[in-house]
């Protein structure tokens, strides 16, 4: 722990997550509006913060001309702007973090739960059966993530359910490896040698003796996955299989964003730049995370 | 060698196979027709669905498609423009992307072994950390990310760049899709150079050949990035993976017309064939882009033929 505070990237990261996640839980409290309310009145407003505005940035206007005086809706106050139905930018982007989070926090159980197991059997049992399950994941391997989850998610019609079906299905690959060779390593050693001798049962040994001694690994695999199902959730967004509306996912906001990226910028910058910070910040507690914990695991 | 190069192709051999009958059996969970829409009779769209060969036992139609698949023929697409060859598609769209890919890559892999040299030559220093927090965000951030500053920016507000792909000036709009895709290449490349380059500085066989005498130029050049750079081809095949799922955002947000771009139109417009047929042109590009890295790999470090392609 101290070397992970010792880390300046790591702790920045930390920081902006941890102020990321508070404005997706307490965001739309204070904004005082909802994130499916649609106001035809207020249509494309841009972005005003009270405070902010008297500095001459993120004031509501658009070339010196007063959007909110303009639509008559000067006494409201649009953080971000609103998007093409009127739609308050930023509660939907609350909304759009919590969605990504959601994912990337199922995947990452998911990737968890499966891998784990999968890794755990294959690498202990050995032999044929590790020789099969190594088999299976080749394959799986073999085919790009994107054909599959893209695929899949077509298939069983978008929805937050299939996105996360489809990232389970080929999200634990990674995660079955790691596990697999460290078992490899430590079924092996003289403790685990000891409790079989001893009459301990498999499964014991296998969540008992081995599990714990790959908890580090394990962990920062974890978060190395959950940037990684973010952004497979935004690419579901622009190929246009991501969540439907008028629910919204940080991918979808982007991609909505884009779409009037000339004429209101603003829709397509915001989501995107806390797109990037939250991926970033993942990142950089992933890396924290394995030079402080596991050293050994270089990363691709 | 000689076995381990047989065994690494039959796995790559039965893995196309079987993509192919996943891909199959995947498309006809699909919901819906490609005929649903219109506004047909039940018969004329018996009659379609038989021209097509969509009315056989589904067994049959699955070892049709393999023997068509493994002789190239991809069928015709159902929506996008009615009775079109895929393969045609393939024809126009393919060199495309394959041109703005390579470009991406090749750039990205230059820059980043050089940023990667620069780091560690001088490590610790001010040059490392900016090198370091460079790669870092262009690791960690999506490049479509990238694409859509560099158009708003570079293209929109500035105008140096057409908007969108145009045909008339193939390297012109491909200068921004080009840039965007490089950096994930290029942030991977560089992380790798500067740790393993690191690493082969402090070796002793380094310290001998400066002891020597040899120009500190080749010491670096021949001695070290040669072999730092043996372990990048490992990376090459999740940094082709990235490029590969970019390339399809990028080209859609550039309007560029490669398959890509295809994929997503085909996924929209519930064009099966289209749809099948890419998902095993990407399948089939990656597990050949991984055979060759695995036996490149295999050719340069014998420790892994002995292995028999085990490698963590």
């Amino acid at each position: 722990m101290t070397q992970f505070r010792r880390n300046k990237g790591a702790v920045t990261g930390a920081i902006a997550f941890l102020l990321i996640i508070l404005l997706a839980l307490f965001g739309p409290i204070v904004s005082g509006h909802s994130y499916d309310e649609v106001a035809l009145t207020v249509q494309n407003l841009p972005p005003r913060i009270p405070g902010l505005e008297k500095l001459g940035i993120f004031d509501g206007t658009v070339q010196g001309i007063d959007m909110y005086e303009l639509k008559g809706v000067s006494d409201k106050y649009f953080w971000f702007g609103t998007d093409t139905l009127g739609r308050d930018l930023f509660t939907r982007l609350c909304y759009g973090i919590r969605i990504s989070l959601l994912i990337a926090a199922i995947s990452a159980f998911l990737d968890l739960v499966i891998g784990t197991t999968y890794g755990l059997i294959s690498g202990y049992y050995g032999g044929k059966t590790d020789l099969i399950m190594q088999r299976i994941v080749e394959i799986i391997n073999g085919i790009p993530m994107m054909v599959i989850v893209s695929l899949l998610v077509v298939a069983m019609s978008p929805g937050l359910l299939s996105i996360i079906v489809a990232m389970s299905i080929s999200g634990w690959l990674g995660m079955s490896r790691l596990v697999r060779a460290n078992t490899l390593r430590l079924k092996e050693s003289e403790h685990v040698q000891a409790s079989r001798v001893l009459g301990t049962g498999t499964l014991t040994i296998l969540f008992r003796e081995i599990f714990p001694n790959l908890l580090s690994s394990v962990i920062v695999m974890t978060m190395m996955t959950m940037p990684s199902a973010i952004f497979m959730e935004s690419f579901l967004s622009f190929v246009g299989l991501g969540i439907p509306a008028p629910q919204a996912s940080l991918g979808s906001l982007i991609s909505d964003g884009y779409a009037h990226m000339l004429t209101y910028p603003y829709q397509m910058i915001v989501p995107s730049v806390f797109f990037a910070v939250l991926m970033l910040s993942m990142n950089l507690i992933g890396d924290g995370l394995r030079d402080a914990l596991d050293p050994r695991q270089k990363q691709l | 060698m000689f076995r381990y190069v047989l065994k690494r192709i039959e796995l790559a051999v039965v893995t196309v196979l079987l993509v192919i009958v996943i891909l199959f059996f995947l498309m006809h969970l699909m919901p819906g027709s490609p005929f649903n829409g219109d506004r047909l009779t039940a018969e004329q769209q018996a009659l379609l669905e038989e021209s097509y060969g969509l009315d056989k036992p589904i067994l049959v139609q699955a070892g049709i498609y393999v023997k068509n698949m493994l002789t190239g023929d991809f069928g015709v697409s159902y929506a996008i423009q009615q009775n079109y060859p895929v393969a045609k598609f393939l024809e126009v769209r393919f060199p495309v992307t394959i041109r703005i890919s390579l470009q991406a890559f090749v750039l990205g892999l230059v820059l980043g072994i050089l940023l990667g040299i620069a780091a560690a030559l001088k490590h610790n220093s001010a040059v490392d950390t900016g090198a370091s927090l460079l790669s870092m965000i262009g690791s960690a951030i999506p490049s479509y990310v990238f694409a859509l500053g560099l158009v708003y920016f570079l293209a929109y507000k500035a105008g140096w760049f057409p908007l969108t792909y145009d045909a008339k000036a193939p390297f012109l709009s491909s200068v921004l899709p080009t840039v965007a895709l490089s950096i994930m290449p290029m942030s991977m490349a560089a992380r790798h150079t500067r740790n393993e380059m690191i690493e082969v500085m402090n070796s002793e066989y380094m310290a001998l050949a400066e002891l020597k005498g040899i120009s500190r130029f080749r010491v670096i050049v021949v001695h070290g990035l040669k072999n730092a750079l043996i372990p990048l081809i490992t990376a090459m095949g999740p940094m082709i993976l990235t490029l590969i799922t970019g390339s399809t955002v990028v080209e859609q947000i550039f309007s560029i017309p490669g398959i890509g771009s295809l994929f997503i139109n085909a996924i929209n417009a519930k064009d099966f064939n289209v749809v099948i047929s890419l998902a095993f042109i990407f399948s089939v590009l990656y597990i050949g882009i991984m055979l060759v890295i695995d036996l490149l790999y295999g050719v340069i470090d014998p420790r892994i033929r002995v292995a028999g392609g085990e490698k963590r």
